[in-house]
Formats: C-alpha cells, structure tokens, sequence
C-alpha cells in the first residue's frame, strides 16, 4: 500500500475511536508497519494535537526518535517509555528506562508511574510482536486482559500496534479482548 | 515449669515434647491437638501490627495480628532479607523494640544493607529500639542435642533454649533464617523438628510478632521449605523472583495468615532505590506463577 494511502485509511479509522477510552488494537501488514505506525502516531499528535506516551519495545529510544523526527512528526508532546535499554549512554528527559528486556510487569508499572506525573491522552504501544518473541501467547494474553481495564481505569485511549503474523491466534485474541481491532 | 518473670505465665521449654518423644508417647505432626495451647492467642487477640511495608499492608483488612510467627518463603534473591529489614526499621522507628537475630550475614553487613536504602539503623540502635544480634546455628543444634541429652538423663546440667538477649524484651523479631539452622542439622532431622517445635512455641510465648525466613528449594518458587515450617507458622507470605526470557519478574502472595483478612492474590513487587520493597496491589505479575 502507498504512503499516502495508508496515511488517509489512518486518518478515517482513527477519526472514529480518537476520542474514546480503552484499548484498541492496530493490526497491519509487516511491509507496511513501519508506515501505519508513523501515520497513527502523526495523526494523535499533529493532527489531533494530543499528548501522550510512546512505549517502544521495538527499537531503543533514541532510534525511535529519530525515525519520527525524519518523518516530521513532532515528540514534544510525547513521553518515551523504552524497555529495551537502561539508558546509559542517552541524556533523553522525556523517555523512562525500564531496561527489563520485554517484563511486561514492569512495562505496565511504568505505565501507571508516567500517567501519574502527567497529563496523557493516549497510549501509544509499539508493538505487540516484540514481547511474543520471548512470551508465551498465555502471558501475553493476560496482558491484553490486564490492558483493557487499566486502559479504563486511567479514562485513556491506549493504541496497540500489532504487525500481523501467519499461522498465530493473537489477531484473533485482539478481536476477542480489545474494544475494538482496526485493520489497515 | 519455667515461669515468665513479667507476666508469671509459664514459660513452654519443648521439654515436655522431648520427654514425650524420649518415652514413646511420640509427637504425631501435622496434627491439630499437637499445637500448643499459647498459639491460640494469636486467633483471639484482635489486636493487628502494620509492617509498615508500601503497599503490603494495603493486602490485610487490618495487619498482621500481634504475636504471629510469620514465614518469609522465596528462592535467593527474592527479596526476604530486605522484607525483614524493612519491617524491623519501620517496626523500630514507630516505636517498637524490633531484633534482628542472624545466623548468616554479619550485623556489620546488615547495617550497611540498611544505610544503603538509607534507614538510619545507627540512631534506632543508639535509642533502643533496634537490635542486630549474630547467632551461631551450630550453637544452637548443640543446645537442642545437649536438651535431648539432658532429657534422657545423660547430661546432669540443665540447658534451657536462649531466645532473645536477657535485657531486651523485642515486640517485633525477624529470624534469618530457618535454612541457616536446618543447615546445621545436616541429617539429624528429628532434632531440627523439635527445635521448630520449641522455637514457634516460644515466639509464640513471648508474644512477640515474628518473621521467619526460609529459603525455598527452587528460585522459581515452584517449590517451597520442607513443610513442617509452613505447618506452624500462623502466616506465610511468599515472594517470587520468576524467570521469563531473559529477564525476572519479582512478586508476593500472602498464602496464609490465621486470624486476619488478606487478598488472596499475587502482586507486583520492586527493590526501589533508596526505598526498598514496594509492593503493588493492583499490578499482577505477568510471568508463568
């Protein structure tokens, strides 16, 4: 699918849920992940103007960063919660560093931490696939459980990005779990 | 018997349990009528301690009842020393006399275990509220055979199980640990039985709240102590330390606690920085428990 594409599906599908609370999940195609994610975040915060916390289990912060900063989307209104490094080298003040490599207990303690300190509209949670590398479904599963109602309880849009895989049944758990599974 | 100088109660030395077994009456464990009468206190007094403990006091409706022996059961790493530590300091600064008995790691160690979370154990100790006293497990295994020996009839002295220090009456006392002392029983396990015995009857005696830690045999904590500590303790909180990839996830689970009102559940645990244990009793943990 083209850029341009992906960005107006984006728009419209994410116009429908934008105000809401709770979880939903973004399911694309692994070629075109990397451009749904970048739409999605482009359209909470450029075009919405919405804050929020970026929670990037794929790449370390300071990537990150610099991938939305070539694609010009602004990270002033965005907290990073990176679960990947400790932070040694990075002087980064809008990113927490959890370090625990995919302990989703800690992820989701550090969600709670951040949402305290400061005003958040949504969840931004890239993505679903890193955790499945060393979780059972089982684990996972609980999560996503456990995601909906604190999605509810925080009274915030919380956006899972999900790259679809073959032959697995975590779409089929999104369907089941979230409130609601946007497919781009 | 022994009587208690302050309250002129009788003091249960486990000598009669020895002369029992010593003259085929046996002690059958694991059954109810082998408790000591004394650990019914614990059920009847509705008096509650906090631990003082972020977000483990928030588990009880009321605390922990006052005089209950409490298990600490984990694998290495899980958490059980800074439990006991931090809950002696807290038990300490609120104004309460709180022991720390060890078998294993120095008082010096210890001490600076507390600086390190920046408890200020110097002053409480400086005050009185605070004590770290060393104790050797083998001293102890040589006074329960000395006691076996004594009851029989081969030892004229008579030996009396030492407890706490003669001028300081604890409110709170932490014991690290049972697997230090089960250690040097080796294989003489009839002995260590009886010393549990004697050993959860005189905490209970003195009235004093009491953590015990225990080592369990899988760091997992799929597996836990022998059973014979889990059967006698009025409480038993386990702590989790689960492996999950490359990483560990830390928790706690009140599994029992006789006479109070917990939430049955396992929660989220950290070793903060400057702070200690903090436990969440909202977060699950997400790792195969």
């Amino acid at each position: 699918m083209k850029s341009l594409q992906i960005r107006k599906k984006v728009a419209l599908k994410l116009s429908a849920i934008e105000s809401r609370k709770g979880l939903y999940a973004v399911i694309s195609k692994s070629p075109d992940y990397n451009d749904v994610n970048q739409e999605v975040i482009r359209f909470l915060t450029r075009t919405k103007g919405r804050s929020g916390v970026y929670v990037t289990l794929m790449r370390p912060h300071c990537d990150t960063m610099e991938r939305l900063r070539d694609a010009k989307i602004r990270t002033k209104d965005l907290f990073f919660i990176d679960d990947l490094e400790y932070g040694g080298g990075c002087k980064a003040r809008n990113c927490v560093f959890i370090g625990d490599k995919y302990s989703l207990t800690a992820l989701s303690l550090a969600m709670s931490e951040v949402c305290k300190d400061r005003p958040v509209d949504f969840i931004f949670f890239d993505s679903l696939n890193a955790p499945l590398i060393y979780e059972k479904l089982e684990i996972v599963e609980r999560f996503i459980h456990f995601l909906v109602n604190k999605s509810k309880n925080l009274g915030l849009l919380m956006i899972i990005m999900y790259a679809e895989e073959p032959n697995t049944k975590v779409g089929s758990m999104l369907d089941q779990f979230c409130d609601g599974c946007i497919r781009i | 018997m022994a009587k208690s100088k302050s309250s002129g109660k009788p003091i249960f030395t486990g000598r009669s349990k020895i002369d029992q077994l010593l003259h085929g009456e046996g002690i059958i464990y694991g059954r109810k009528k082998d408790l000591p009468v004394a650990r019914k206190k614990v059920v009847d007094n509705q008096d509650y301690i906090k631990l003082g403990i972020d977000g483990v006091d928030h588990l009880f409706e009321k605390g922990v009842p006052k005089g209950s022996s409490v298990l600490l059961c984990g694998g290495p790493g899980s958490g059980k020393t800074i439990f006991g530590l931090q809950a002696l300091f807290a038990a300490a600064t609120s104004g309460k006399k709180a022991l720390y008995m060890t078998f294993e790691e120095s008082p010096d160690r210890l001490r600076n275990h507390m600086h390190d979370f920046g408890w200020d154990a110097d002053q409480l100790i400086a005050d009185g509220y605070l004590r770290i006293e060393k104790y050797s497990p083998f001293d102890v295994m040589r006074q329960v055979e000395a006691m076996l020996e004594r009851a029989k009839g081969e030892l004229l002295i008579d030996v009396k199980p030492v407890l706490f220090p003669a001028d300081f009456i604890p409110e709170v006392v932490v014991i690290d640990s049972l697997s230090a002392i089960e250690g040097a029983f080796i294989t003489r396990e009839e002995p260590y039985r009886i010393y549990l015995e004697q050993l959860f009857s005189l905490l209970s005696e003195n009235g004093a709240t009491s953590l015990l830690v225990s080592e369990a045999l899988d760091p997992d904590m799929k597996a836990r102590t022998s059973g014979m500590e889990e059967f006698l303790a009025d409480g038993i909180i386990l702590f989790y330390h689960v492996r999950h990839g490359s990483a560990r996830d830390r928790g706690v689970e009140i599994l029992k606690m006789r006479g109070a009102k917990f939430q049955k559940k396992v929660c989220a645990m950290q070793i903060v920085e400057d702070k200690g244990i903090e436990v969440y009793p909202e977060q699950e943990v997400f790792a195969d428990i």
